[in-house]
């Protein structure tokens, strides 16, 4: 598990915990909507169902996972948007 | 008038009700599956020669209750040829088979559990045998049609292929892993396939597809049945090919009619003979 790093843009962060799936999905993907191609999004998220659900979700979209690290309890992950 | 045979009708798929000389009519589905066309023909029938409803049977099959015996074979031949449905059956033989939508429709379907179940109505559907016999076909492990509860379960399964050139060492799939299958140890993956329940949950999410497929197939459980003695099938294989299913089923059905009892349902007979013997026999 690699620590998330500084030295990556984040153009834009969302915080799904506590949301009921498909919720932490569909906000990911609402994020993602008016960013630029090559943008960065971090989403912190709660491991489980939530982790594989958006990974394997924003994996679908297009777009490409960069970072995974803990943020204490739960997950940050970094997305490229890629289309 | 004459005699009533119960006996008959019941084999055909007409069940006795409480009311007097009717019947509900067991329709032969498979998987669940109706055109809306055939779903009006069905409403029809229901109107003109039932009481206007309609039973959702627990096996994603359809009931007509409240069919008056004078209307039995008016029925049968009405949705014969108008909806090219067939009546359905009870009784010792193979019953209809369930499925999910598997990849014709599901993202996550990893056979195609439809066309799987329309070969095995095909071939198999009112085949007799020592008990009845129910078939399940669910896409993948996350077993949405119960192919444990079934005398015959199908699931499909997909093992994964590690790349290590591609692999990058972030640790998602061990934590999205649902078994100890994966564990990644100074960035490197260690792989455990006796763990693995072969759900792909890794390949789907890897950020570098580091994760690929390997080898898809069925895994197969026998002998699960509910009732009032229930029992979880036994896996007793895993990745089958399509093309050794229905070889592996024709086995499992002559030993079943070999060894099993009249009135006994398959998993009390493999509990009785020994799944060893059977795996021998089948596999």
């Amino acid at each position: 598990m690699t620590d998330i790093k500084e030295r990556i843009d984040i153009t834009k962060s969302v915080d799904t915990c506590g949301d009921v799936c498909p919720m932490n999905v569909v906000k990911t993907k609402f994020a993602m909507k008016d960013m630029q191609v090559g943008e960065v999004l971090e989403v912190i998220l709660e491991s489980g169902d939530p982790l594989k659900n958006v990974s394997r979700s924003v994996k679908e979209e297009g777009h490409q996972i960069i970072e995974v690290g803990r943020d204490g309890e739960n997950f940050r992950i970094l997305v490229k948007k890629g289309r | 008038m004459t005699q009533i045979d119960y006996k008959l009708l019941k084999n055909g798929g007409f069940m006795r009700q409480r009311q007097n000389d009717t019947f509900a009519m067991r329709l032969r589905i498979v998987g669940g599956f109706v055109t809306a066309n055939q779903l009006i023909a069905v409403a029809d029938a229901a109107k003109k020669y039932g009481d206007g409803t309609i039973h959702l049977t627990a096996r994603q099959g359809i009931e007509i209750p409240h069919v008056h015996i004078d209307n039995v074979d008016k029925i049968k031949a009405e949705l014969e040829n108008n909806a090219s449905i067939q009546h359905g059956v009870c009784g010792p033989r193979v019953r209809g088979v369930v499925a999910c939508q598997g990849t014709r429709v599901c993202p996550r379907g990893l056979i195609d559990a439809q066309g799987i179940a329309e070969k095995i109505d095909e071939k198999y559907y009112a085949n007799a045998v020592p008990q009845k016999f129910k078939f399940a076909v669910t896409g993948c492990p996350a077993s949405c049609l119960k192919p444990q509860e079934n005398d015959f379960g199908i699931g499909g399964g997909i093992l994964p292929a590690y790349v290590e050139e591609k692999c990058v060492g972030c640790g998602l799939c061990e934590e999205i892993c649902p078994t100890d299958a994966i564990k990644v140890e100074d960035g490197k993956v260690i792989f455990t396939r006796e763990e693995c329940i072969l759900c792909g949950d890794c390949i789907s999410s890897c950020p570098t597809d580091a994760w690929e497929e390997g080898e898809v197939g069925c895994t197969i459980y026998v002998g699960g049945k509910v009732g009032r003695f229930p029992l979880l099938g036994f896996n007793i294989a895993e990745l089958v090919k399509e093309d050794k299913l229905y070889d592996l089923i024709d086995k499992t059905l002559d030993f079943y009619r070999r060894e099993g009892k009249a009135g006994e349902r398959f998993g009390s007979t493999i509990q009785r003979v020994g799944l060893e013997k059977l795996k021998e026999a089948v596999l």
